[in-house]
């Protein structure tokens, strides 16, 4: 029987969204901040957040698949 | 309150290489040398561009004011122009072949309609560019150890732009192409994109993550201590002392300095490949390995007996 290793996280535990050096957008027009969170493993993360306080509620986000290559 | 979308299958966005665009869509510079589009009322990603055929590291994004993107690169310094219009892509280079471990970062359009184009890194400095003849024509040449890293802040009046470098605010006349006194001088942290409020203009401090304000020429902090000691890239004044930005470590946050009102949202990331381990390392002795991840910094343990 195996054991599966445990990773520990020991410095920066709280670290859950690396924005690094991007500068974020914000349209007013639209109530929305955008910014990408980095992945160096090509898969970043483009979110976009209602600037509107009163909107912001826990566990409340739209996920969208990833688009396939074919479709770009 | 919030949506994420993962960028198509191996793009990650570059350094500073987000812009919105005015066709509306946000425009990204991305690691694999492509340049996506994001139209955000079909929330849906669109190749716009591949400025390069191999895999590239994008430094800087802007959209000009004739609505052309430009995304500067790393390691030659050299940039990109888009057209959304006619999808056409061209490519410039800022210094003589050869100079390598340049960023390009900043780009600013002039009142003649020329723009200026910054190089930070190895080979520093500010370049002449002509869009109607393409022409670019070197007209400062920088000093490698003080500017690492620099982007443009915006015009200061008709003839002045304010330029951050790496622990400094300068001040750069294009009318004579060359710097002036700093604005503000002996700034012993690097610092961020400002972000101009009436007047005033605030920014973030690394790695203090203090909030700054820059008025009358006169220097103060006037927020700090933000939770889970996120850093701030760029504040958004939304008006009467409010601000709204997003700190390194994923917290949106809406703040006002007047009245002292604080409402914070934490994003979490959803990709499921996201940090590259930077190194691994077993310690002498010891039953475990310790290792982080790029670019975070996030450590770990890993214990070897079971």
């Amino acid at each position: 029987m195996t054991k599966q290793i445990t990773i520990e996280k020991i410095a920066q535990p709280k670290c859950r969204l690396p924005v690094i050096n991007i500068f974020s957008q914000h349209l007013p027009e639209r109530g929305i901040l955008a910014d990408i969170a980095y992945s160096d493993m090509g898969r970043g993360v483009l979110f976009l957040v209602n600037t509107e306080t009163h909107l912001w509620k826990k566990n409340f986000f739209f996920l969208k698949a990833p688009v396939a290559a074919s479709a770009l | 309150m919030e949506e994420k979308f993962l960028l198509p299958e191996g793009a990650s966005c570059g350094f500073r290489a987000l812009t919105k665009g005015k066709d509306g869509n946000l425009y990204i510079g991305s690691n694999d040398g492509c340049l996506y589009s994001f139209d955000i009322d079909s929330t849906s990603f669109k190749k716009a561009s591949e400025l390069l055929p191999h895999k590239t590291c994008c430094t800087g994004a802007y959209t000009s004011v004739s609505g052309k993107i430009y995304v500067g690169i790393y390691p030659d310094g050299n940039f990109f122009q888009y057209d959304p219009l006619t999808g056409s892509t061209k490519r410039f280079s800022t210094l003589p072949k050869g100079n390598l471990g340049l960023y390009c970062t900043g780009f600013i359009d002039l009142p003649d309609g020329k723009m200026l184009i910054m190089t930070t890194g190895g080979n520093p400095g500010i370049v002449l560019f002509d869009p109607e003849s393409g022409k670019t024509e070197i007209v400062y040449e920088g000093n490698t150890e003080k500017e690492t890293r620099g982007f443009f802040n915006g015009f200061m009046d008709s003839d002045r732009i304010i330029a951050n470098y790496h622990e400094s605010i300068r001040i750069f006349n294009w009318k004579k192409m060359a710097f002036e006194k700093d604005l503000i001088e002996d700034f012993h942290e690097s610092l961020f994109l400002l972000e101009k409020a009436g007047d005033e203009y605030y920014f973030g401090g690394c790695p203090s993550g203090n909030m700054y304000k820059i008025s009358n020429a006169k220097l103060e902090v006037v927020k700090k201590d933000f939770p889970a000691f996120n850093m701030v890239n760029n504040y958004h004044a939304l008006g009467d002392n409010e601000f709204i930005c997003i700190g390194d470590n994923g917290l949106v946050m809406r703040f006002n300095l007047k009245t002292g009102s604080f409402r914070s949202h934490q994003i979490d990331n959803i990709a499921d490949k996201g940090m590259a381990i930077q190194f691994l390392s077993k310690i002498p002795g010891e039953d475990f390995i310790v290792g982080a991840h790029f670019i975070n910094s996030q450590m770990f343990r890993i214990k070897l007996s079971m």
